[in-house]
């Protein structure tokens, strides 16, 4: 566990630096609430309106066709950089994974998914 | 023996799933079919590729020769006697599952590529289940047919039930993912590997030297059976699975009801055989391990007799079969709640498993059949129906025979091999509540058999002399072009599926000896 007691020392004074410094700015600071002062701060919005409302669910498409490609990139740099020793098989490997994305990619645009409206 | 010979049925089924996808997309809408003719013989190509590996592979059967068999691809899979019988299970339900999926797709307009690319690339997630040989790789597998049934439970777009299905089915199934995986970060952390083999070595040694391995392996043990609870659909892991079976289209349905649920069973078995296993495994080696047949014994009893009395007050034939489902996980779990005290058990599910499906895929195409007809899916449009669809009629009852287990069905060997290793375990009580639950079962099959053949007349004569527009509660009105009294003609294509699921149950019966000591080789060659 003697390993473990620093972690539990950086926690403890992490806890205690907060209400530390709340109190200590608590005892100096000038008590004038307004509504300005009081509202949340960034921690979310106040929500405003109804949350049932249509909104264009395309841009989440154009999203998630990004992702997968974003993903692939994310294969791709790994692969190049052991390219020479994997050789032949790990070309015929990516090929075949490109090729499936590839089919993706057909697939989205022949329904239309790459088109803006 | 080259490694793409070894994993030919799964390359074949990805290229078909892929091809079908893309054809769909240049086809011109009238000529759709063909795609779904192009699932039908990729499948029963994947299939004929897995006959080959069978043939190639189990020359001489033996544990022995198996081991040596039990080739390891990349470290991740192993096709060994288990996987190949679960792979020729999976495909033969794909095969059907498509043949029954034809009309009912083009009737109700479900998008045609999207449905049976989805339906093949669940097929192989189970494929990759059952030859797992590494935690990861499960669950891989898990997630490529959980990720493909979620979208499959939801394609009928305008339903808003079918829409509820997916919902629950993706929610549910994305807890029971989570579940699954932190119980396998669990195990990982005890023993420091995911291989399977190598997972077993690594815990006998850490057994004796850290106090805190057998705690915190079996919390992951516990995890991943709650995980694949909810995947079986075993009670109290099963509220999700009458609500995803009644709105999904029926096809689909189907096949949740017999693929998934087999794949997960496989994964229980492939995980606690050894752990459970004569051989002693990780029960020596933790000091709770001795509960785990208790909680199997608990699962199988609460799982059986929930499933079976909520079945008997259902109106809606799929729910009842959802819950007749959850009542078949619960007859299975037997198997593993004896599987410490006697091999048999594992064997006894995997004969299971085969019978299940092939009477559960017959007893929902005669659902499929009906529907396709324009037939509702309540318990009451079956009125009448040994008159109307003669052929349709002794199917179901064939099915339903099987399903409460009476010879010589394959149903009754199925539960009669869980009987004998109950018994040969020492939990004779266990038996003894499945005879106990199969009675109750016999209620609400019956149900709909009375309504097919005793209550036809009734049925008609209330017709006769009831006015129109004064419906009563006893006549059926079902509506559509099916009106009670006009002779329901059949499909083909669902005919010839029907025809298969019901002549499977006959031969799996007549076939129980080998195909039994087939399952105890699956299970020891583990």
């Amino acid at each position: 566990m003697g390993n473990y007691f620093d972690v539990f020392l950086f926690l403890a004074t992490a806890v205690i630096f907060v209400f530390l410094g709340l109190w200590a700015a608590k005892l100096v600071r000038p008590a004038l609430p307004n509504t300005g002062k009081q509202s949340i701060f960034e921690c979310g919005e106040r929500p405003f309106g109804d949350s049932r409302l249509k909104f264009r669910i395309r841009y989440y498409i154009f999203a998630l066709v990004f992702v997968i490609f974003d993903v692939e990139a994310i294969f791709l740099y790994p692969w190049a950089v052991v390219f020479r020793d994997i050789g032949l098989a790990g070309l015929i490997e990516m090929l075949v994974f490109i090729g499936i994305l590839v089919v993706g990619l057909i697939y989205a645009w022949k329904k239309k998914v790459l088109q803006w409206v | 023996m080259s490694w793409t010979s070894l994993v030919l049925p799964e390359l074949v089924l990805a290229g078909t799933a892929l091809a079908v996808l893309l054809l769909d997309l240049f086809l011109a809408p009238d000529r759709r079919r063909l795609t779904a003719y192009l699932g039908l013989a990729g499948t029963a190509a994947a299939l004929a590729a897995a006959a080959w590996l069978w043939v190639a592979l189990e020359g001489g059967t033996g544990p022995a020769t198996i081991a040596a068999k039990a080739a390891p691809i990349a470290g991740m899979l192993r096709l060994d006697t288990f996987a190949l019988v679960f792979k020729l299970l999976f495909l033969a339900i794909g095969l059907l599952v498509v043949l029954l999926s034809i009309d009912f797709v083009e009737r109700r307009g479900l998008p045609v590529g999207e449905f049976y690319s989805l339906l093949l690339f669940a097929v192989l997630g189970m494929m990759l289940m059952a030859a797992s040989r590494d935690l990861v790789m499960i669950y891989l597998g898990l997630e490529t047919t959980s990720i493909a049934s979620y979208a499959l439970a939801g394609l009928l777009r305008r339903d808003l039930r079918s829409g509820e299905a997916a919902l629950k089915y993706f929610l549910t199934g994305a807890l029971a993912s989570a579940v699954i995986l932190f119980g396998m970060s669990l195990i990982y952390g005890a023993t420091g590997s995911t291989d399977l083999a190598a997972l077993m070595t690594s815990s006998t040694v850490r057994a004796g030297t850290a106090a805190w391995f057998g705690p915190v392996a079996l919390a992951g043990l516990v995890l991943l059976i709650v995980g694949f609870g909810f995947k079986v659909a075993a009670v109290p892991f099963h509220f999700w699975a009458p609500d995803a079976y009644e709105g999904a289209p029926t096809p689909v349905t189907t096949f949740f009801s017999v693929g998934p649920k087999a794949a997960s069973f496989a994964v229980l078995l492939r995980v606690f055989g050894p752990v459970l296993g004569p051989a002693g495994g990780w029960s020596t080696a933790m000091p709770g391990a001795g509960a785990l047949p208790t909680l199997f014994a608990v699962l199988a009893v609460v799982t059986m007799t929930v499933g079976n009395l909520t079945a008997l007050s259902q109106r809606n034939i799929k729910r009842m079969l959802a819950y007749s489902s959850i009542a078949h996980a619960g007859y299975a779990l037997v198997g593993l709640a004896v599987a410490a005290a006697d091999p048999r058990g594992l064997a006894a599910i995997i004969y299971y498993l085969l019978a299940y499906a092939a009477m559960n895929t017959g007893a929902f195409a005669v659902v499929i059949w009906l529907n396709n007809r324009g037939t509702g899916d309540d318990v009451a449009d079956y009125v009448g129906l040994g008159r109307r669809a003669p052929l349709a009629a002794i199917a179901l009852v064939v099915c339903f025979l099987s399903l409460i287990g009476i010879p010589p069905t394959a149903g009754f060997f199925g539960k009669f091999y869980l009987f004998l290793a109950a018994i040969g375990g020492g939990m004779t009580w266990l038996a003894v509540v499945m005879v106990v639950n199969s009675a109750i079962s016999v209620g609400y099959y019956y149900s709909v058999v009375r309504n097919m053949y005793l209550r036809a007349e009734a049925a008609t004569e209330a017709d006769g002399a009831v006015p129109a527009g004064a419906a009563t509660a006893g006549a059926a009105e079902p509506g559509g072009p099916d009106s009670p009294g006009e002779p329901v003609p059949g499909t083909p294509l669902v005919g010839a599926a029907l025809g298969l699921a019901v002549l499977a149950v006959f031969v799996l019966g007549f076939l129980f000896e080998p195909l039994a000591r087939l399952a105890g080789l699956a299970g020891i060659g583990m």
